[in-house]
């Protein structure tokens, strides 16, 4: 896989949790810290998202 | 008595910035570079401060706990969908940084006339963006009137505050531009940060003990609220996947939001705002619990008047000075991002219509004074408009998102080596908007639980293609290409 390819699939992971894993974690069980599950599971992966794309970036050729 | 204190605050906070903001652009040359996108110069925090001025509004203040009022789980949309641009953005705004740096672009209509070399192009994205900016400022109208008739207890005359209030930031961005703008938004988002973590940590510990003590409250009440149907209805999953992924789309297709991209200093600048802006998306978590707070203690509204749900609840329990400091930070939300809009649409409308399109003000001191005088157009635009229609304006603004969405396959093509044809382009956005407007006409928000938004972005790309077929023989002016990297 080259260099840009795999920047953009490393993106797609969050972008593809927070639409098309959203119907696989629509329940309220199991609670997080008293949050519904959708809610949770949307939170945690907002805080992951900087995170993803800071790798993103490590892959960024030099300008 | 109580009203004096609030509205008080209120007054003296709105002057307070306005005059901090103006001291803080004081210095600034005036030539359009500066006043229309701050001489590009913008570093990550500056620039930071400006989109998460621009972005959230009093929509996501009041409407986000409206909705989680009203309609429970849809509202965590909102969230979503902001963090998914954000990584859109990484990759698409730098290019497009890049095209603007290199060919002097102001505005997002520049940017298509640049790409297809087609003034006619630039004309209709520039009418496009101006007629759904003007319900997106009238929209922060409506939010300012709900704010300053909670802060006066009910014994203020409303409109004409918010003519008022209005005024005052219409002649602050015509004379400041958006260096003035971005400085507001210091002040306005420190303030926002504090109301909305007391609306969402404070309220529900008063009530229920807890944040999670609210959550127990709302599942007690209604078990399904805090989840999505799972099927096609109106706001189910499928609704919920495709209006995130729609709205993620047309989020930088604004005119604002677009021409803020200009204003950085360099493309770094947007990769790091990229990565650290989905981190302020958690600010719309408290606001939630705000919502569902007002949703056990002031049950009943009905409708819009969910919006003012969880104001109603500081407006009953609080003391008057917190109720200000609240509705204080609602009303920056409201008038700083409208700030940007009208900057947006004027300079837009100055830029490609008058300029371009009938060579008035093409000097840079005729530029600045026909985006001067046409501040005032628009902002007396929204508010007439806003006087007449006052009603369903969240919806306009689902509309104006669908509209703006339409810029997306023409701003992505145009980063290609090889571009379609201008009339492609123009056909492809016509044929979008008009798909928006029938379903707008026929009050259709879903089809098979699909957002209606999605059948107008298919439309357009197969018209542009089509079109492109149809026209194979006339080629775009390839400049050289800037591919998407």
């Amino acid at each position: 896989m080259s260099r840009r390819l795999q920047r953009y699939a490393l993106a797609a992971i969050p972008i593809a949790m927070l639409t098309f894993g959203i119907p696989f974690a629509n329940r309220i069980e199991p609670r997080v810290f008293g949050l519904p599950f959708l809610l949770a599971w949307i939170i945690v992966w907002i805080l992951l998202t900087p995170l993803f794309l800071t790798l993103v970036e490590r892959g960024e050729p030099a300008p | 008595m109580n009203a004096t204190v609030s509205l008080g605050i209120v007054a003296i906070g709105i002057l307070g910035v306005l005059v901090f903001a103006t001291l803080g652009s004081r210095r600034a040359k005036v030539d359009p570079q500066e006043f229309i996108v701050g001489g590009r110069s913008f570093g990550a925090l500056f620039l930071w401060l400006l989109l998460a001025g621009e972005i959230y509004t009093s929509f996501t203040f009041l409407g986000a706990a409206g909705w989680a009022y009203g309609k429970g789980a849809p509202a965590f949309y909102i969230m979503a969908y902001g963090t998914v641009a954000y990584v859109i953005s990484y990759f698409l705004l730098p290019p497009i940084w890049k095209i603007g740096k290199e060919r002097g672009l102001l505005t997002q209509a520049d940017f298509f006339v640049e790409r297809y070399g087609s003034p006619r192009l630039g004309l209709l994205v520039a009418c496009v963006g101006f007629v759904f900016l003007v319900p997106y400022v009238t929209l922060q109208l409506s939010g300012l009137e709900i704010l300053l008739r909670i802060a006066g207890y009910s014994t203020l005359d409303s409109t004409a505050a918010v003519g008022i209030a209005f005024a005052l930031m219409t002649a602050f961005v015509s004379l400041n531009g958006l260096r003035g703008t971005a400085w507001a938004s210091v002040v306005k988002d420190i303030l926002v940060l504090v109301a909305v973590l007391f609306a969402g940590i404070a309220l529900p510990i008063r009530f229920f003990g807890s944040p999670a003590g609210a959550i127990d409250r709302v599942l007690a009440l209604r078990p399904h609220w805090l989840t999505l149907t799972n099927d096609l209805s109106t706001q189910g999953t499928t609704w919920f996947v495709s209006t995130v992924i729609l709205t993620a789309l047309g989020f930088f297709m604004w005119p604002q939001s677009f021409g803020a991209t200009f204003s950085a200093r360099d493309p770094q600048v947007l990769r790091k705002n990229a990565i650290f802006l989905p981190i302020y998306q958690l600010m719309v978590v408290f606001v939630y619990f705000a919502g569902f707070t007002a949703l056990i203690v002031a049950p009943g509204l009905k409708g819009t008047a969910a919006d003012q749900s969880f104001l109603l609840v500081v407006q009953r329990f609080y003391p008057p000075w917190v109720l200000g400091l609240v509705a204080l930070a609602g009303c920056l939300a409201a008038l700083v991002p409208a700030s940007a809009q009208i900057l947006g649409a004027a300079s837009l409308f100055a830029k490609n219509v008058l300029g371009d399109g009938f060579g008035i003000g093409t000097t840079d001191v005729g530029r600045i004074r026909a985006t001067r005088i046409l501040i005032f157009v628009v902002g007396a635009l929204a508010l007439c408009w806003w006087l007449v229609a006052r009603t369903s304006l969240v919806g306009l603004l689902l509309i104006g998102y669908s509209g703006v969405t339409q810029f997306f396959p023409g701003v992505v093509l145009a980063l290609g080596a090889q571009r379609p044809p201008a009339a492609a382009i123009g056909a492809g956005i016509v044929a979008g908007i008009i798909v928006v407007a029938i379903a707008a006409l026929f009050g259709a928000p879903t089809v098979y639980g699909l957002n209606v938004g999605v059948f107008a972005l298919l439309a357009n790309v197969a018209w542009i293609f089509a079109t492109a077929r149809l026209l194979a023989n006339v080629r775009a002016p390839q400049s050289e290409p800037t591919p998407l990297r």
